[in-house]
């Protein structure tokens, strides 16, 4: 059966009654240079159906348009076929025309002819041109079985959702809530502040972390718009753009936050100590804690999988300490339901451990440690009390190596470059430098990315004036010397072409950026995607970096991939905008294809029920009902609806079967 | 065997991931045999078996499903349904004398243009191997 | 009125079904003619009549030729029965060759010491059953296996008053009482395995119902009989294929999250004999409707 025999005369086809204009695009030579458009103009109009054909180097331009426009106005045609690029592509576009001409846009079809044929075809022309038969073929058949639809209109409610407190979530929150928005911020963490809060200085200014941050926390909570969910998370999302009903659970913490005046007097008082997530484990927190002293919301939290007073009573020693008489054991779970309009992810990284790299010891040698731990000392409020120290033997380390792509650009942990750790790295090593200028500092690297504004210049004064030595090679393995802790880092220096083997006192590994660990859980919540490395999927990488395919949902900062600080304010500031835009309007019009049930023919056997993850069919006096607000047009139920009584709205089965018919009839 | 039987396949592909795995392949210019003839659905889910049995009463050599890799439906769990309902349909092909091998499944993402253009080139080479559909010759 | 009824290669269950109308025969014989009606009557040709009422599978060259002779001397042509609307169980013969048919008939299935007498004037069997409405038109269904029946005393009824033919455009699951649920099929089960509760859904306890595929008509007699639908009303008044419609259903109602939910394996697995279950009355009338030849030897 050769696939060249198109030969229309040989298929069964119904008469069509309906006019299809066909518009053969060029798209300067991406189609015309593979596909003989002539002939496939000629081919078409011998078509069933089919009143007019035109091509054109460029549908989408405006004389393209025009062709379309001009074609309905004149009542040549009352459907429209583009035979052109993806509809993925320029299928709106084309529904805009319509549209335009006061023309249904749904009855419009599109055939790829360019992802789908000149560009994957381009050395079989013959063939090429043979499946642009087939595939003009189908779309005229289903152009003539398309039904004008109507979108539907919803109206948008004026409250975002932010998940994450970080800088992403603080800088979309401060920039919705100016602008007159109600905003829930929710953090999952007794403190907004995030990654950020726990960072000395920032490259390539040197700015103090907390000095540009804190202030910033401070604003988001007080702002009149921005309602703060701290110790809290989001446990369900129903509902769809400008209409999100959303269930936020509040962890109890057993200190009302208003009376706490952070005095600190019941720190002394608790027995119980264990490793303080904010300090990276580096040192001790009591059960009831602040994460760090300028925590926003300014108040103590009792963890409760530590503390030992609540069930049963036993300690209970913070309760008689605390002077405003703030603790409250019997504080319990709150969950409360909001509307939101939109959502926006600034859910942030986790940094990566590199406990299973052997090679490195990390978790066996004392001191070699992470990029992050060592932010924490460089901190003048952190464990160390900004001394660099080496954790064998707490003395100060001479010798200092920094390791670059710990679990990037690493086919056995991540393939992708984190971004940031060359610029991190030589932060620290300049910091370092300027409290012990004597020491030796080496960089391990592949290769310095150093893209950003004031970044390259950053790098060359690393190396020329605080005496950094970077040698590139990434490290194959560190060695310890058990007396002293003291190590060997080996690695290949590949400028000069031959091994190389430095001793240290301190390892630093510059660990990737990986998607937070609640990841998971958002996307499960919200039915977004996420790429293969498990950041969220952006709708389009060039055009739409801050939506998600799902309406009403935007990502910014690392969740959407890993950023700096800089550019994780531009792109909160993109989702900010982006939520503005459909909150501003108060409407959103939503793709009609949803589905339609005859109750004539629906026989109540609730096979469809369960199918729809959305919960759109519910049964009334025995039938099957649609929510066409909640319906997405999967389709799902339709093809499992065993009495046909399930129409799915611009994919009914007459269209798809006269697209199969027309596919595979020329036999 | 003819030495020049190209197969036909029919393929339906869902917007999200198969569509968009196509035009990556096309985006990417990756070249592949020109035996598929793409529908587009919404969801793999959509697809009913009547179509698929449809499609191969008409003479197309294999029928291929592209859906959402699973766990990664746009519409949360179209691919599972997709899944089950392929698998019961194979037995069926099995029972009334077709090869099995002749529907085939796939999970394609956005990005997988490279294995989009693989599966083709596989899936192609495999039905040229069984031979043509002769389903059709042999209609009533 | 004259009524003719012409009988094809069946098993006079449809014929039976008429004579069981009882005393509403009589009823039925004041308005009209029976002028022929082989199993029932004796007369052997019959000229131009009103109605033609066409019982059994299209299975032999006679047949063929008794269905377009009917259609030549008959204005109303109707099909009674599952065989003729839609080749009916005959049909499932469509997954195997007539050459094997005869073989395993008359070759393999007969008593050791048997002797078989070639006769040349037997009709011949046709290479597929097809469903009557594939070779003529009609202008009426009366389905069912056979159908019930009060159910063809009505349909009759109609067409005779002149009107055209309403068929229920709902499925078994409307007139069915039992007490039904959200799917989640954990297990398919056998009929008869397991404890069976009575005032449930089959389906939804695992036993393969063919109701919810099956057009309504007959008041779902099997299910109040105690016993799980087959099939032999055909596909719903907007389907095409039930046995396709069928195994969309029954797939798409596994499980997924229960602990005990079965794989799709296993689904494919314990679903045994998929063809015979789903196309029971169907599989001549159905898409594919017949055994592709490259299949294992039957």
């Amino acid at each position: 059966m050769e696939l060249a025999q198109t030969a229309f005369s040989t298929c069964r086809v119904m008469a069509m009654p309906e006019r299809v204009g066909v518009f053969i695009c060029h798209c300067g030579l991406n189609i015309a240079g593979v596909i003989d458009v002539k002939e496939l103009h000629t081919y078409t109009q011998m078509l069933s159906g089919v009143s007019l054909v035109e091509d054109y180097s460029y549908m989408c331009s405006e004389p393209g348009q025009e062709l379309i426009r001009k074609a309905i106005r004149e009542g040549k045609i009352n459907r429209v076929v583009v035979a052109a690029c993806s509809p993925r592509m320029h299928e709106p576009t084309f529904r805009n025309v319509l549209s335009q001409e006061g023309m249904n846009p749904y009855l419009l079809d599109v055939a790829n002819l360019r992802e789908h044929d000149s560009w994957v075809h381009m050395f079989e022309k013959d063939k090429a041109l043979e499946k642009a038969k087939d595939l003009v073929r189908m779309a005229v058949a289903r152009a003539a079985k398309l039904e004008a639809l109507t979108p539907r209109e919803v109206s948008v409610e004026r409250t975002a959702l932010i998940i994450g407190g970080g800088i992403a979530g603080i800088s979309a929150a401060l920039d919705l809530g100016d602008a007159g928005y109600k905003v829930y911020l929710v953090e999952s963490s007794p403190t907004v502040g995030g990654h950020m809060a726990q960072l000395d200085k920032t490259f390539p200014t040197m700015d103090c972390s907390a000095c540009i941050l804190t202030p910033k926390m401070v604003s988001v909570a007080r702002h009149p718009n921005v309602n703060l969910r701290t110790y809290a998370e989001v446990v369900d999302v129903q509902g769809y753009v400008g209409n999100f009903r959303v269930k936020i659970r509040s962890k109890p913490r057993y200190v009302d936050a208003k009376k706490c005046t952070a005095c600190g007097d019941c720190v002394p008082v608790c027995p119980i100590e264990v490793p303080s997530e904010f300090d990276v484990e580096l040192t001790w927190r009591k059960a009831i804690y602040i994460p760090f002293p300028q925590a926003v919301p300014t108040t103590y939290t009792i963890d409760d999988k530590s503390c030992i007073g609540l069930k049963p009573l036993t300690c209970r020693q913070c309760e008689d300490k605390c002077g405003p008489k703030a603790i409250n054991f019997n504080e319990s779970e709150r969950e409360e339901e909001i509307i939101a309009g939109t959502i926006i992810v600034a859910t942030g990284y986790r940094p990566y451990n590199p406990s299973k790299e052997e090679q490195y010891g990390y978790g066996v040698y004392p001191n070699v440690i992470t990029a992050i731990e060592m932010e924490r000392m460089l901190n003048a409020s952190g464990p160390t009390g900004g001394k660099v120290l080496r954790p064998s033997d707490m003395q100060e380390p001479g010798r200092i190596a920094f390791l670059h792509c710990i679990g990037s650009r690493d086919e056995r942990a991540n393939s992708y470059c984190s971004r940031i750790c060359c610029m991190y790295s030589m932060k620290q090593a300049r910091q370092i430098k300027e409290k012990h200028p004597e020491a030796e500092v080496h960089e391990f690297f592949i290769d310095i990315r150093a893209y950003g504004k004031g970044f390259e210049e950053f790098y060359e004064k690393a190396a020329r004036e605080y005496g950094v030595t970077f040698i590139r090679g990434k490290v194959a393995e560190v060695m310890e010397e058990p007396a002293t802790h003291d190590l060997l880092v080996r690695a290949e220096d590949t400028m000069l072409g031959r091994p190389v083997e430095i001793e240290t006192d301190l390892v630093i590994l510059s660990t990737a950026l990986q998607p937070h660990e609640q990841t998971d859980q958002v996307q499960s919540l919200l039915r977004i995607s996420r790429g293969p490395e498990g950041f969220f999927s952006e709708a389009h990488p060039k055009l739409r970096p801050v939506d998600t395919l799902v309406d009403g949902v935007f990502i910014c900062g690392v969740a959407q991939g890993p950023k700096d600080i800089p550019d994780t304010v531009a792109q909160s500031k993109g989702a900010a905008s982006g939520a503005a835009s459909l909150m501003g309007q108060g409407k959103v019009t939503i793709e009609p294809y949803f589905i339609s049930i005859d109750e004539d023919v629906c026989s109540g056997c609730k096979v469809c029920i369960d199918l729809c993850p959305y919960q759109a069919i519910h049964i009334e006096q025995k039938t099957a009902k649609a929510n066409e607000a909640q319906c997405k047009g999967c389709g799902v139920c339709v093809s499992s609806c065993p009495a046909g009584a399930i129409k799915a709205n611009h994919f009914t089965d007459d269209q798809l079967m006269s697209q199969i018919v027309a596919a595979v009839g020329g036999a | 065997m003819k030495e020049d039987f190209e197969p036909r396949i029919l393929g339906f592909l869902c917007n999200w991931c198969g569509y968009a795995g196509a035009d990556m392949a096309g985006t990417s210019r990756i070249q592949y045999p020109a035996n598929v003839r793409i529908i587009r659905v919404m969801c793999s889910g959509r697809i009913d078996p009547s179509m698929i049995l449809t499609g191969l009463s008409m003479g197309a050599d294999g029928v291929l499903v592209v859906g959402c890799h699973l766990g990664d439906c746009h519409y949360v769990k179209g691919n599972y349904r997709t899944e089950r309902r392929v698998h019961l349909l194979k037995k069926m092909l099995g029972d009334m004398g077709f090869d099995p091998s002749r529907l085939r499944l796939e999970w394609v993402s956005a990005s997988e243009g490279e294995k989009f253009s693989q599966v083709i080139r596989d899936f192609a080479e495999k039905l040229k191997k069984i031979g043509p559909n002769s389903a059709v010759k042999e209609m009533p | 009125m004259k009524v003719v009824f012409e009988s094809l290669s069946g098993c006079a269950g449809c014929e039976i079904a008429v004579l069981d109308l009882h005393e509403g025969l009589l009823d039925l014989l004041k308005r009209v003619e029976l002028t022929y009606a082989p199993i029932i009557l004796d007369p052997r040709t019959f000229d131009r009549s009103e109605i033609g009422i066409i019982t059994g599978s299209v299975r032999t060259d006679e047949d063929v030729e008794k269905v377009k002779a009917l259609r030549e001397k008959c204005t109303t042509l109707v099909t009674l029965g599952s065989c003729s609307c839609f080749g009916g169980v005959p049909g499932l013969a469509n997954l195997f060759s007539p050459e094997s048919i005869v073989k395993q008939s008359h070759e393999v299935n007969v008593a050791p010491g048997s002797k078989i007498v070639e006769k040349k004037d037997i009709p011949r069997l046709e290479h597929w059953i097809v469903p009557v409405d594939d070779l003529v038109n009609i202008e009426a269904k009366i389905p069912g296996c056979p159908p019930p029946p009060k159910f063809i005393a009505e349909q009759l009824s109609t067409l005779l008053n002149g009107g055209s033919q309403r068929l229920s455009k709902k499925t078994v699951c409307d007139e069915c009482d039992l007490q039904k649920e959200i799917k989640r099929i954990d297990k398919i089960r056998r009929w008869g395995e397991g404890k069976t509760d009575f005032s449930k859904c089959l389906l939804e306890q695992g036993y393969i119902c063919l109701g919810i595929a099956t057009r309504a008509g007959c008041e779902s007699r099997c299910i109040k009989a105690g016993t799980p639908c087959r099939g032999c009303f055909g596909p719903a008044e907007k389907v095409k294929d039930a046995g396709a419609k069928l195994i969309s259903a029954i797939a798409s109602t596994a499980s997924l999250d229960s602990p005990e939910a079965m794989n799709p394996q296993q689904l494919a697995e314990s679903f045994i004999d998929v063809v015979g279950t789903a196309y029971r009355f169907t599989l001549a009338s159905s898409i594919i409707r017949k055994k592709a030849s490259e299949g294992a030897a039957n």
